[in-house]
């Protein structure tokens, strides 16, 4: 059995709430429960927010998301047709500073490090950004 | 995202229901400012109705307790965080920026 589900819709702020519903409907489809769905939704929130805001910056785009589960791992693929841009080399903010020194931005990237199990980066060769998040089901989980 | 205020004796009570994404972060900016620039200082955030929120909701936190620590002026408190944001709420190392309160009550009181 194929367990993969795709969407497809404009990259906007407004869909952000769409989106994350598909992700967590699928996520938990394919066996995640609420905190590994909630590492999900959280991660692509923050990833498509970052396209939108920095990547598309207002102009009009689309936002691919695919849900997909491979034998124990739940993965997330967004792709997005912005400029290149790697956020897996955003640097983690310091969430120890006193609250006079915290930084503003950073905090999305920290959260996606943080909840997920692997977050990395490709290029691809019909110029899309591919964002690939995955969180496993079983062993190794984390927050 | 619902945001419902109350005007306390003492404090400002601020219920936020729903989710707290990038799309709605500023509306919850918008009602803490307002309050702020009120000149009330004291505000207890009702969490119990959150269903959601992002890293734009934690800044929309972060600049309001800025503002109201602001002189020794006041502070915001939060009231019944649900445990998926609460672990967000620690690894954003939130949890030595703002008091946490299981009850309305106890918020309400420390004030």
């Amino acid at each position: 059995m194929v367990m993969i589900e795709h969407l497809e819709i404009t990259a906007k702020l407004d869909n952000l709430s769409t989106m994350r519903d598909f992700v967590e409907q699928q996520a938990k489809q394919f066996g995640a429960n609420e905190r590994q769905a909630f590492a999900l939704i959280l991660s692509v929130d923050e990833a498509a927010t970052n396209v939108i805001n920095y990547g598309y910056r207002g102009n009009p785009g689309l936002l691919e998301i695919d849900v997909e589960r491979e034998q124990e791992t739940l993965i997330v693929t967004l792709k997005d047709s912005a400029p290149a841009f790697d956020p897996t080399t955003i640097p983690a903010p310091d969430v120890s500073l006193p609250l006079e020194a915290r930084q503003p931005g950073g905090l999305g990237i920290h959260f996606i490090r943080q909840f997920l199990d692997k977050f990395s980066y490709q290029r691809s060769a019909d110029g899309k950004n591919i964002l690939t998040m995955k969180k496993y089901l079983t062993k190794g989980e984390k927050a | 995202m619902d945001i419902t205020t109350q005007q306390y004796k003492h404090c400002d009570l601020v219920a936020v229901k729903g989710r707290v994404d990038s799309s709605t972060a500023q509306r919850l900016s918008d009602t803490l400012d307002g309050i702020i620039n009120d000149g009330r200082h004291k505000i207890v955030l009702d969490l119990s109705g959150l269903e959601y929120m992002s890293s734009a909701g934690f800044r929309a936190l972060i600049s309001a307790q800025r503002n109201c620590k602001r002189y020794n002026r006041g502070e915001v408190i939060l009231v019944m965080v649900p445990q998926n944001i609460l672990s967000a709420l620690e690894l954003a190392g939130f949890t030595t920026l703002f008091s946490l309160f299981d009850d309305l009550t106890s918020a309400v009181g420390y004030f």
